[in-house]
């Protein structure tokens, strides 16, 4: 399975008080042992993920840090803001109702022919999901193979 | 921390200082970048495991960051609905 990975999953899988923060890491350690077909994220959604670092931490310095370790090391494609990118997102975001970050999330996804992975977190992406155009959009909480993981109930890799 | 001076030719001084400006950093933080990318790939390649890259995260900053709010109200602080 190919997944365009939400700001939401990325936050959860560094902030050690998030309630999914536990799920997150499994998926993230999933992809970076290569046990997930594809992931990608935007820098659109890296610069996401810095500014709510820095407003949960009041930390600048930690937040650049995980923008730079996540585009240097991590087992996934960083999506450039070429020109394919820049007409779908507009597109995207002229037709749904949810941030423009969100539909960065939906235009990695599209261009990439994944699923847009979010968590329910992003309230707006829930409550509007059957509203939305564009690929389809599944829920870190959701995915039930990857809790048994957790659970340690099962060794199931993600499909 | 340490402090470390080096010597370098005028053309990579040159390029550093390209580099800063278009970045907008400094040439400190460059050149502790480029030697931080290239010994981790000389030493380690890639981190193996996804908790590898969060414990370099925490050593390359120095501290474990504290949490100060709930993330799920960070979210919603810049969210309006749209009556699309």
């Amino acid at each position: 399975m190919k997944y365009a990975i939400d700001t939401s999953v990325l936050v959860a899988s560094l902030v050690t008080t998030d309630k999914l923060h536990g799920r997150a890491k499994v998926f993230m350690n999933k992809i970076q042992a290569g046990e997930i077909e594809y992931g990608c994220v935007s820098r659109i959604t890296l610069a996401e993920m810095g500014y709510i670092l820095e407003r949960l931490t009041h930390d600048a310095e930690y937040a650049h840090n995980s923008i730079y370790s996540f585009s240097q090391y991590l087992n996934l494609e960083i999506l450039d803001v070429t020109w394919d990118f820049i007409t779908t997102l507009a597109h995207l975001k002229a037709i749904n109702p949810i941030s423009f970050c969100d539909n960065a999330t939906l235009a990695a996804a599209q261009l990439t022919n994944a699923i847009a992975l979010f968590t329910k977190e992003k309230a707006i992406v829930t409550r509007n999901k059957s509203k939305l155009t564009g690929p389809e959009i599944v829920f870190l909480e959701d995915l039930e193979r990857l809790l048994d993981h957790v659970n340690g109930t099962k060794s199931d890799t993600l499909e | 921390m340490v402090i470390s001076s080096i010597r370098i030719s005028k053309i990579l001084a040159q390029k550093l200082e390209l580099v800063a400006k278009q970045e907008g950093i400094s040439k400190t933080e460059i050149i502790r970048r480029s030697l931080e990318e290239y010994l981790t790939k000389r030493l380690t390649q890639k981190p193996k495991t996804f908790d590898d890259v969060l414990a370099l995260i925490i050593k390359r900053t120095g501290r474990t960051p504290k949490i100060t709010k709930d993330v799920k109200s960070v979210f919603d602080e810049n969210y309006a609905e749209e009556p699309l």
